[in-house]
């Protein structure tokens, strides 16, 4: 009963640390929205607060430089159930009211090679591979945000499922290699076998690894170098984001760099929201015109403009992948974290909640004048609700760490 | 060849159909095409005058459609062009006096006498405006560049795609280039942003216009007319050959007298 009890809280919880979807502000909705709907690599490089690899590896990260002794102990995924259970009252309470469960994205579009690693591992509803090494000091001493970000090795692979586990990307100066989740084993042999696949085209070239957050060891490393040396490379530089990574390299001589973003960074950057990744798209492909009216219960993409005339009402959020001109109403049902976001907005009227207001125009008796300033400012642009008002922000002004993050 | 049936509408009044209608007509007519122009809005029937043959109506649509006359006798010859014809519409009946299935009918003969039919339409989206779209086989949206114009052929265009399934095609009329340039006043991509279909062709503002639909005669036959060489543009671009957007500026005066020297 414990075991099951526990296993439930550890899921709750790894949803917390999958929390990425849960918007703490409007640019991160904005992210997370286009991430879900763009089943692009890149994507998830920008959006700093994703774990990159699961949890299973992350714990060791996080509990500490464990010595290379204990650690592969978690990547055999062994059901550690009794040390689990001992982790689990810590856990429930670090769970904060306002987590819900996560429920999977449809249908994640497999890699090429389908045969994706770690692919079991996401059916198990419970992460039975989580063991932390050594709990208690652990969990006692790190802040409570960090141990949310910690437990999420089913639920960040399902909300990350849509990418490609390993990318391989040709650029000037060599290859870049990112490695994802799942298990070593796997990710090791499909590597293995996709370089081999194009052997002749990357021969020679220079690698830039990216391994995430995964911790690696020594001989891990050794693997991954002795595979490149086979099929005709050369290990350039390994860039990670774990210590434990960052240091076998060190001890094997590599080239490395240790980036910042690791489990604690992005634990503290996420949080309490509503739940925001089981609601729907409606996608609206085609220019909406004078007259015509759009209303959705869900989040509405329209891939097009929106006329002058033309109205999109949305329960959720209203995105515009294009102009809009007409009239948009986010959140029409009360939520004040709705957003409106178009490519450039130039619209009728706004409304979000019960809030209305338009763009203000200056006072000026001629049209023309008015098209022609336009035209300037023509950066994509985001509406939200600060309290009572509507705030309308340049796309890149409004991220975390943008020009307005200062203003404010 | 079977006709081509190409319906002038625009949502909003006063934009220019019934004169982009007649000054097509007799472009394309002078090109030596077969045109019929067919003026489709019953009970405020314009097009005759604007092409001057008001005087010589013995019969119109609704005869045609309620059988009282054979179509061909409905056809008044223009003079100025023989290969032109205009079927009038009627002054003392109504546009429900006529189903769109009858304007099918109409056009499925006409399309065997000519090579062109026009079909004026009238203002709104109504009944008539139904009865116009029906037959049509290509759509031309007439448009000026203000606000009001605008917003009703978008109107128009979202229910030509939405009810009609239909692509229509764009005339700008009275663009003011001196306007547009400067700023003032929308210019063709401003335009072009908004609606989104294919260009047609640009009328640029005459005030002589006025003055030929006034007196019946229209602008392609005066050979000196700005305007008159943007409608010929369009008929040859509705007949699918490629002529490249005018210059707008009206030539000045060293402009016209290098021109007299060349001519």
């Amino acid at each position: 009963m414990a075991a099951t009890d526990g296993g439930e809280k550890m899921n709750r919880n790894g949803d917390k640390s999958g929390g990425f979807y849960k918007n703490n502000g409007p640019a991160d909705a904005v992210r997370s929205k286009i991430a879900a709907l763009l089943d692009d690599v890149t994507v998830t490089d920008r959006a700093p607060v994703i774990p990159a690899t699961p949890a299973i590896t992350d714990n060791s990260s996080t509990i500490g430089n464990t010595n290379g002794v204990e650690t592969p102990r978690t990547f055999k995924a062994e059901p550690l159930i009794s040390e689990q259970q001992t982790k689990a009252p810590t856990e429930n309470s670090a769970v904060p009211s306002g987590a819900v469960a996560s429920t999977p994205p449809s249908a994640p579009p497999l890699p090429p090679s389908s045969s994706l690693p770690g692919a079991s591992l996401w059916d198990t509803p419970v992460p039975n591979i989580t063991a932390p090494v050594k709990p208690p000091q652990a969990l006692a001493t790190a802040p409570l945000t960090s141990q949310t970000g910690v437990t999420s090795p089913v639920d960040s692979a399902r909300n990350q499922n849509s990418n490609q586990v390993i990318s391989i990307k040709g650029r000037t100066d060599g290859v870049a290699i990112e490695i994802g989740k799942g298990q070593w084993a796997d990710l090791l042999s499909e590597l293995e076998i996709r370089l081999t696949e194009a052997s002749d085209f990357f021969r020679g070239g220079r690698v830039a690894l990216d391994l995430g957050a995964r911790p690696l060891l020594e001989e891990e490393l050794t693997q991954v170098h002795d595979l490149l040396q086979k099929v005709g490379l050369k290990l350039g530089i390994v860039r990670t984001k774990s210590q434990r990574t960052f240091q076998a390299a060190l001890n094997l001589g590599l080239s490395t760099r240790l980036e910042p973003g690791g489990d604690a960074e992005s634990a503290a950057a996420q949080g309490a929201g509503s739940n925001r990744e089981t609601e729907q798209h409606f996608v609206y492909r085609g220019n909406l015109r004078s007259g015509q009216v759009l209303q959705k219960h869900e989040h509405i993409l329209v891939i097009g403009d929106v006329n002058p005339g033309a109205e999109v009402i949305s329960a959720g959020d209203i995105f515009v992948w294009g102009r809009l001109r007409g009239i948009a109403h986010a959140g029409a049902d009360g939520d004040a974290q709705a957003v409106i976001v178009a490519f450039d907005l130039d619209p009728v009227q706004l409304q979000i909640m019960d809030i209305a207001g338009s763009i203000p125009e200056e006072p000026s008796g001629f049209t023309g004048r008015l098209l022609k300033k336009r035209r300037v400012v023509n950066r994509p642009q985001i509406v939200y609700l600060n309290g009572k008002q509507l705030v309308i922000e340049p796309w890149d002004e409004s991220r975390p760490g943008g020009i307005a993050a200062f203003r404010r | 060849m079977a006709g081509v049936v190409i319906t002038i509408t625009s949502g909003k009044g006063g934009v220019g159909k019934t004169t982009t209608v007649a000054n097509l007509a007799s472009a394309l007519a002078l090109a030596g095409k077969r045109v019929i122009a067919v003026d489709g809005d019953i009970g405020l029937r314009n097009l005759d005058l604007v092409m001057g043959l008001e005087n010589r109506i013995m019969y119109d649509l609704v005869d045609v459609v309620e059988q009282r006359c054979p179509l061909p006798q409905a056809l008044i010859r223009d003079q100025r062009a023989p290969s032109l014809h205009l079927l009038p519409a009627a002054q003392t009946r109504d546009k429900a006096d006529v189903r769109p299935d009858q304007m099918q009918a109409i056009c499925r003969e006409l399309r065997q006498m000519a090579d062109y039919i026009l079909i004026d339409s009238p203002a709104g989206i109504e009944h008539g405006f139904h009865n116009v779209v029906a037959p049509a086989d290509r759509i031309l949206i007439i448009t000026t560049s203000d606000v009001s114009a605008l917003r009703d052929a978008d109107k128009v265009i979202y229910l030509l795609e939405r009810d009609w399934k239909r692509q229509p095609g764009l005339v700008v009329n009275r663009y003011n280039s001196v306007l547009a340039r400067a700023g003032e006043m929308r210019g063709i991509d401003d335009i072009l942003d908004i609606l989104s279909i294919d260009l047609l062709g640009v009328v640029p503002e005459d005030k002589d216009i006025v003055l030929t639909t006034d007196r019946g005669v229209p602008a392609v036959f005066n050979k000196r007319m700005h305007a008159a060489q943007a409608y010929r543009n369009i008929a040859q671009r509705i007949m699918g050959n490629n002529v490249p957007l005018m210059d707008f500026r009206k030539p000045g005066f060293f402009k016209r007298l290098t021109n007299r020297f060349s001519r």
